[in-house]
Formats: structure tokens, sequence, C-alpha cells
């Protein structure tokens, strides 16, 4: 897992991302949809290994531990989640509920990691502080999606006669809309870092979020009746599908954190003398 | 006062040979005087530009190693307490990369706090061990166990080279 270095995981989404676009335009449906499943299920799997991972890095604290975990589970249902999705399963019994329970609980899952990561990095004592735009963003993202809740006729399930697979989309609506604004949370400790490689990976962490609220909400927008509706369907698969890529992204950066300090050699005093013109030092 | 100060002023102001009413006056004057902070400012990364400067033509220049030496003692005075500022810049360095700047400075600072210390910078040698362990928990929770043994190795070894 060591050499499998985030520039690994570009290559690999790049390559994904051309398989499944590939057969989509010479209109092979079937071919580009098995390529995107292989890929996401990659992609998940590797982030299961890199979160498990992470995980074991928190020998003594037992609350990021449990992020990591949660993140894990994440990675774990999701790949249960878009193998359920295959056109092929359509015809079974039932499989809208288990798509729905799948997707709900994924989210569930990725909102429990968010809100225990930012808890513990709130709990530090470092000074995070959350603004007032921060709110403001927070609002919007209720906003977008309380629209959505409104005028949810336009979502996949609304259609299916069944109870449990419309209210739990609309669950998962809601879980998204609270996990968008976490990651609004972890953005501003993010902005408050000044860089770094874990600056890096929570970056991907809230792209991965806010990538997935965009595709949601763009996606009921341009719902399937839109005259827009044939090309809205691949440009939302590859960005669906990297959206998966990221989350792997984020995982891949906060396990190499550890691998690149221990690369670091000790610094020089002529760096140290730098450091004069560093202005977070001259705080210090 | 008005800003009539010469380049060989703030020279002067920087390397401390100005005499001490002088530097009083020059000191109430920077503390109402935005402009003339910025310029210290600037003067004050000028010094430490030309400084690491100095360190890259190093490889290219013969100068004697004497005159090396001197150098970098000049310098490392005006950092103040060379073996402290050396430890604390070195761990500095280790953390960024990993937790961003700002990150690194609040931790430091923190752990400064937490063994009752008012800054770093002001830190006992009595109190550099438990520093080094309030540190190292703090950058456990944020980067996990194995870079902040990382931390506490380092800050061990420098302590024990500084005292070698």
């Amino acid at each position: 897992m060591n050499r499998l270095t985030p520039r690994w995981l570009y290559c690999a989404m790049a390559a994904s991302l051309a398989a499944v676009a590939l057969p989509a335009l010479l209109s092979q449906p079937r071919a580009a949809e098995w390529l995107s499943l292989a890929g996401k299920e990659l992609a998940y799997g590797l982030a299961t290994a890199f979160c498990l991972r992470i995980a074991a890095e928190y020998r003594r604290q037992p609350v990021l531990r449990s992020a990591w975990f949660l993140l894990a589970s994440k990675a774990i249902v999701s790949m249960l989640r878009h193998a359920l999705e295959m056109s092929s399963l359509e015809p079974l019994p039932h499989i809208h509920v288990y798509r729905q329970i799948s997707i709900t609980l994924a989210l569930l899952f990725l909102l429990g990691g968010m809100v225990t990561m930012a808890h513990a990095f709130l709990r530090t004592g470092l000074g995070f502080r959350i603004q007032r735009v921060d709110l403001f963003a927070v609002a919007l993202v209720f906003a977008l999606v309380s629209v959505i809740l409104t005028f949810h006729d336009h979502l996949s399930e609304a259609r299916v006669p069944l109870l449990a697979p419309r209210t739990l989309q609309l669950f998962s609506q809601v879980v998204l809309a609270i996990a968008g604004a976490f990651s609004v949370i972890l953005h501003r400790i993010i902005l408050e870092m000044g860089g770094g490689k874990l600056a890096i990976a929570m970056r991907f962490l809230v792209a991965h979020i806010v990538g997935r609220v965009v595709l949601v909400v763009t996606g009921h927008i341009l719902w399937p009746n839109s005259p827009l509706h044939p090309h809205w369907d691949l440009v939302s698969r590859l960005a669906f599908d990297a959206t998966t890529w990221i989350f792997a992204l984020a995982a891949c950066y906060r396990a190499s954190m550890f691998t690149a300090a221990l690369r670091q050699a000790p610094p020089k005093p002529e760096e140290i003398l730098a450091l004069s013109l560093d202005k977070q030092w001259s705080r210090i | 006062m008005k800003h009539r100060m010469t380049e060989e002023d703030w020279f002067a102001y920087l390397d401390d040979s100005t005499s001490a009413p002088e530097r009083l006056r020059i000191e109430k004057h920077l503390h109402s005087c935005l402009s003339c902070r910025e310029t210290l400012e600037l003067m004050r990364a000028v010094d430490g530009a030309l400084l690491s400067a100095a360190a890259g033509l190093r490889s290219r220049v013969t100068v004697s190693s004497a005159a090396i030496a001197e150098a970098r003692e000049k310098a490392l005075a005006r950092l103040g307490d060379h073996s402290l500022s050396l430890r604390l810049g070195s761990l500095y360095l280790l953390l960024a990369p990993m937790c961003g700047v700002e990150t690194s400075s609040r931790a430091m600072r923190a752990a400064a706090q937490r063994v009752s210390a008012a800054s770093p910078r002001l830190l006992e040698e009595r109190l550099w061990p438990s520093f080094v362990e309030h540190l190292h928990s703090i950058v456990a929770t944020l980067c996990g166990e194995p870079s902040a043994r990382l931390v506490l190795e380092r800050g061990m070894r420098l302590q024990q080279e500084a005292a070698a």
C-alpha cells in the first residue's frame, strides 16, 4: 500500500474515466456501465484499505479512530450500493428498497465520520473558529436541499409504488444536506490550517461531499425528462465516478502523510534561519 | 517623529547598534506608524533573504569556514537563545508540511501554554520534555500516532544534542 501514491490514483482515475467515456460515446451503454462499476469498486476498495490503515494510526485516539472506521464503512457500503445500481438487477423484487437502504447507510456513515472528525479537531483547543460566512454557506446548502424536498416528484424513486424507497430517498437528501453543512465547517478548519498534507486530504473529502451535493442538485434541475438529458447522462456519470476517486484520493493523501514525514530529512541550520521570512513562525 | 529614517538607520536598528534613547524613540514611532512598521518588516525580510542566499552561495563561493561560522553565529544571535530557537525551528519544519504552518504555530503555542510558558520562545530548559510531550499529544490527534512519534523523537534528540 505504501507504493500507492496520490499520483498513481490520479492515473487510475484518468484511465477509469476514459474507459467509461469511450464506450458511452461509441453507443455501448452496457460496456460503459460495467466499466463504470469496475472503476467505482476499485476506487472504494482502495479507499477502504487506506481508511483502515489510517484508523490503525489512531491507537490512543478513539474519536478519530472511529471517524476513519466510519469512513471505511462508508466506502464498503458504497461498493455494495453501486453494485445494486446495475440496470441488470432492475427486475429483482424490492431492489429499490435495497438501493435506498445502501445509499442512506453510506451517507450516514459519511456524516458520522465528518461530524466525529470536525468535533475532534475543534476539541484540540487550537482556536479553530466558525465564522459568519460559514453559517451563510450552511444555510445555502439547506436551502438548495429544501428545494429538492419541495419538488420531490423529480427524484428517481418518486414513481416507485412502495413507500419505503421514496421515504428513504427523501431522508438521504436530508442526510446529504447535513453532511454538506459539516463539510463547510471542515472547510473553515482547512482554511485556518495554512496548507499541509492534512489540509489537502480534508479538502478532497470536502470536495467529495460538495461534488455529491452539486450532482444531486443539478440532477434535480436537469431531471430525466429534460431535453438536456442525453448529454447530462454521460457528464453526470463521469462526474459521479470522479467523486468516488476523489474520496479515495482524500484517504490516500492522508495515508501518505506519515510516509512523507518519515522521508523528510532533518532541517539544516540555514533552513531554520530562513524561518525569519515565515510570518507564522514570527508569531510563535 | 517624522519619517526621517535612512537605510543606515534601519540597519543600525536591526543590528541593535543604536543608542538606547534613539532606539526608544524609534520604537515609540513604530508603535504609531504603520508605514514605518511595514518598512521594518520589509528590511527584516530582506535581511532573512540575504542570509538564505548566502547559504546557497556557500557551495559555489570559497569562503573561509571561520567566516561562515562567524556569520552564522551572528545570525543565530539575532534569533535569541540559539539552542531553543534551533530546536523550535526544527520541530516547526517537521510539522508544517504535515499540519500546515498556521496549525503548527498554534500547536506549538498551545503546547507551551500547557506547560505554563507564555510562548514557546520563552520556554525554560527544564520544561522542554513536557512541552514536547504536549506537542506530541496535539499532533497525535491531528496527524496520527506515527507522525506524532516523529515529533517526540526529534524533540528528545534535539535536547540531547543541545545538552551535548
